[in-house]
């Protein structure tokens, strides 16, 4: 089977699509424990804005940084390479709760990328990998500029607020439509660093101790929807 | 500041020089130490640059305490920087018993700590941040922890806060983020703790004053649990409940129990 390769911004599309059986509608990226942590539904625009400055460069910069890791290595390295920067994302990310789900959501894209390009290094690894690092390793498989991945980690991660805020609280569909691009908007200014990261140690480690909090509480939250 | 610990001919050595902050040794024994770090003048004013390396050598425990909180102020608006290093080598500890730091009012502060751990040492560490003084907003602070042990890195944080800038998922309403940190040995700990991907936890609270959020109660325990733990216990036995526990030997050291403890628990 040949590789399929259409061009970066349809790959965008379609990782970007939550159409894409991957399995990422469990996640509400921590927005199901914040509510219930006593957030206001209104404050969900700022949490989004606080992601893009704290756990959204570290997820991009871990993308960015496995695309590169595969686009210059061969394929003899690939999965050390992978897993080195794995690695760095696992120091980044202190809270169990979110590798948990970042690895669960790692492993249903693995899943669909192994079917779609069969002779990417992504295909071949085992090992449980964040979805970063996968949606990185499928980059460099397709070809998908950095920039793109950047804006694709930042769009997914504020839609799956939105998306979980309509779940969670009645209000007008339009309103966190809003919030999404202004939240988009708000990592423009840092895309091209970001899509510029080639060494793993450089990858962003901004953290955000209350939504790691939060996220450590919600396994324990009775009749939650979303898994985090 | 500097402050070094080893073992030579059977007894601690340790090396202290002052700095900004000045240490003062309370006890040394075969393979431990117990450090005082007290201010040299009045910490931390604009432009002011501390440097404290921590040395830990194998099989050594080091525990510090701090006396005396900090206060960064600002006025000038010139940033200060407070700048930890600390290497624990093979199956070292160190236990560091810190109070807390104040960001005041139009402060400008990068705090960075650095550990490097060798093969089966573990590094307690305690941060209590705060944003302000009373009544104050607080200023800004950059704080940055980048731990790495023999197999790869356990942690690297780089929180960015700001009393006048307060963010909801960052610390939300809170002024004080008071974390009991542990490296090298995972710790068994309520829900809600941050259990790293390697061996490491880290318990956090958050909260409007440092006496309803703080993390006292884990911190002690775990100070307690390495203060009366064989010293290279890690490398010798998987945990707690290894077969080299009752080595011969092995048990007259724990009888130490607490150690130089010299702080009141």
């Amino acid at each position: 089977m040949t590789l399929r390769l259409p061009d970066s911004g349809t790959l965008a599309l379609l990782l970007a699509d939550s159409r894409l059986p991957s399995g990422g509608h469990v996640t509400s990226n921590g927005l199901e424990s914040a509510l219930r942590a006593g957030m206001p539904p209104a404050c969900a625009r700022e949490y989004m804005l606080t992601r893009m400055e704290t756990m959204v460069p570290v997820e991009a910069g871990t993308a960015v940084v496995a695309r590169h890791a595969l686009a210059a290595g061969g394929d003899a390295d690939s999965g050390a390479a992978l897993a080195a920067v794995d690695s760095e994302w696992a120091a980044r990310t202190p809270s169990a709760a979110q590798r948990d789900i970042a690895r669960a959501l790692g492993a249903g894209l693995a899943r669909l990328a192994r079917t779609l390009w069969p002779r990417s290094p992504i295909a071949r690894i085992g090992a449980p990998l964040s979805r970063a690092t996968v949606i990185g390793a499928i980059a460099a498989t397709t070809g998908m500029r950095a920039g793109d991945l950047v804006r694709v980690v930042a769009y997914d991660d504020a839609q799956a607020v939105a998306a979980a805020l309509l779940k969670l609280e009645p209000l007008d569909p339009a309103i966190p439509v809003g919030w999404v691009l202004d939240a988009c908007a708000h990592l423009e200014p840092r895309v091209d660093a970001l899509a510029a990261l080639t060494r793993p140690h450089a990858i962003p480690a901004s953290g955000a101790p209350q939504i790691e909090m939060w996220a450590e509480a919600h396994p324990t939250l009775p009749r939650r929807l979303f898994r985090a | 500041m500097h402050i070094a610990v080893e073992t030579r001919n059977g007894r601690a050595h340790v090396d202290l020089r002052a700095g900004l902050l000045v240490p003062r040794l309370v006890t040394a024994g075969e393979d431990l130490a117990s450090v005082a770090v007290i201010a040299g003048g009045a910490l931390l004013l604009d432009g002011d640059h501390v440097e404290v390396r921590v040395r830990v050598a194998s099989g050594c425990l080091l525990e510090i305490e701090d006396i005396g909180g900090t206060v960064a102020y600002g006025s000038t608006g010139t940033p200060s920087s407070w700048t930890v290093d600390i290497d624990v080598a093979e199956g070292g500890c160190l236990i560091w018993h810190t109070l807390p730091f104040v960001v005041a009012d139009a402060a400008d502060v990068t705090r960075t700590t650095t550990i490097r751990l060798g093969r089966g040492a573990v590094a307690l560490v305690r941060e209590t941040l705060v944003l302000g003084r009373t009544g104050e907003r607080g200023g800004r602070l950059r704080a940055c922890t980048d731990v790495t042990g023999t197999g790869g890195p356990l942690l690297r944080e780089e929180l960015v806060l700001d009393g006048a800038a307060r963010r909801i998922g960052v610390l939300g309403d809170a002024r004080v983020l008071d974390s009991a940190m542990s490296f090298g040995r995972r710790r068994n700990a309520a829900s809600g703790a941050l259990q790293l991907d390697r061996p490491g936890t880290i318990v956090r609270a958050l909260g409007a004053h440092t006496h309803a959020a703080t993390v006292e109660e884990a911190w002690h325990g775990w100070a307690a649990d390495d203060l009366g733990r064989p010293r290279g216990d890690a490398l010798r036995s998987p945990g707690p409940d290894g077969p080299n526990r009752d080595r011969p030997g092995m048990a007259a050291r724990s009888q130490r129990g607490g150690g130089p403890a010299t702080r009141a628990s």
